[in-house]
């Protein structure tokens, strides 16, 4: 081999601050694996509870017209929502596959998956005020319910696909782009650079 | 006691309202009810992934390392790169038929996140080790390594796998998807362009 590379490489070491920091990093990371291995134990208990939410539905309907003329809180006029609790069951219900953003701006300490109407739509949040809101819909027309009139807009390429960013003073809060039959949309609550969104969307595994 | 199915489906919207209204603002109340359950499994999954990353990091942390490095020539974009490859096994949780298999799919995971950053320029421009062989009195390999890290991407990684983690050219096929024959086109080449620079310095080999 050559001696002198192997010389040189062999200073390259992961040291004990090193190791610390990516175990660290590790412990604090939040693995959707951890969901996919829960998610049988979960049906079970998840088909239990829906037994007594049927019996609670029919005692519901026998009270008469008070629960016909509801001023019930439903959300888009009346369109249902429905969350789960894997990525897994939600490309399910919308019959397309949804992969999840691994990378965001920010640490998720919580993440929603549902079903809006057929569209995928995943909320992923921060203990703060932190969010970003990930939509896929079948069509081409932009899914991110975002009509804010944003000072800058632009056009990159990133994993192969014509992503449309918007934004103000450099940073960007809105990405849209479609890719064969789906469009997909990313809004976030606080912008990010053009290098960001790269990042972020390249995540998407 | 009128039941109608209009009834039935006011009553199915606004108990499905009542549901995503409670969700947004306390979160889902069944992931909630079962969260506290599932604690005690969440920590021990925990635990496991600690042990996992400890031992992936004394099997093959040093390996990875150094491929990242030889791609990057930093140390911080080394290390996000070992952290993200140690993320992506322990998420995939992949099987392997033995040990070699399992560090194949490490370098060629390292490689990959190490090439996407060289692609979009998210590299920092710093190179510790320079310094050091410098600070070091080491002009000799600090000659080799910047011949080293002049090369083009394609025949730095051939070169390192082959030379310093001694893969023969038929496994660093393998781990980069390339053809055999690529392969060995890119290490020849390498060699050609590093005995071009090093001249008698060169001791990489046949």
């Amino acid at each position: 081999m050559g001696s002198k590379y192997g010389d040189i490489m062999d200073k390259v070491e992961v040291t004990a601050e090193m190791r610390r920091r990516i175990i660290r990093n590790i412990e604090n990371y939040d693995f959707q694996r951890r969901a996919l291995l829960q998610s049988n134990v979960r049906k079970r208990r998840y088909a239990a509870l829906a037994g007594c939410l049927v019996l609670v539905l029919f005692a519901a309907i026998a009270i008469p017209k008070f629960m016909a003329q509801n001023t019930g809180v439903t959300d888009n006029g009346g369109t249902p929502v429905t969350t789960f609790s894997s990525i897994n069951e939600l490309s399910q219900s919308v019959g397309f596959t949804v992969k999840d953003i691994n990378y965001l701006p920010f640490k998720v300490s919580k993440t929603k998956y549902a079903d809006n109407d057929g569209m995928a739509e995943i909320t992923y949040k921060d203990s703060g005020k932190n969010n970003a809101v990930y939509r896929i819909s079948k069509g081409n027309e932009d899914n991110s319910g975002d009509y804010t009139d944003y000072g800058s807009t632009v056009k990159t390429d990133i994993d192969g696909s014509t992503v449309t960013l918007k934004g103000d003073d450099g940073t960007f809060a809105l990405g849209i782009w479609n890719e064969g039959k789906l469009s997909y949309s990313i809004a976030l609550s606080k912008g990010i650079n053009k290098a960001g969104w790269q990042k972020m969307i390249e995540s998407i595994r | 006691m009128e039941l109608s199915i209009s009834a039935y489906n006011d009553t199915d919207k606004l108990l499905r309202g009542f549901y995503a209204y409670i969700s947004e603002f306390y979160g889902d109340p069944l992931t909630v009810y079962f969260a506290r359950s599932e604690e005690g499994e969440s920590a021990a999954d925990q635990d496991v992934y600690e042990a996992e990353a400890e031992k992936l990091l004394d099997d093959y942390g040093n390996s990875i390392l150094r491929l990242a490095y030889s791609y990057l020539h930093n140390m911080s974009d080394a290390e996000d790169v070992l952290q993200d490859t140690l993320i992506q096994y322990l998420k995939a949780a992949p099987d392997f038929e033995n040990a070699a298999h399992e560090k194949n799919w490490m370098m060629r995971v390292a490689g990959n996140i190490s090439k996407n950053r060289l692609k979009y320029n998210r590299v920092r421009h710093s190179d510790e080790l320079s310094d050091e062989l410098t600070a070091d009195g080491r002009e000799d390999l600090s000659f080799v390594w910047e011949a080293v890290k002049s090369l083009p991407v394609m025949y730095r990684e051939v070169i390192h796998l082959y030379y310093y983690e001694g893969y023969p050219t038929a496994e660093i096929a393998a781990i980069l998807k390339e053809k055999d024959s690529t392969v060995r086109s890119h290490l020849s080449r390498g060699r050609e362009k590093l005995r071009e620079i090093l001249k008698e310095a060169y001791d990489f080999g046949q």
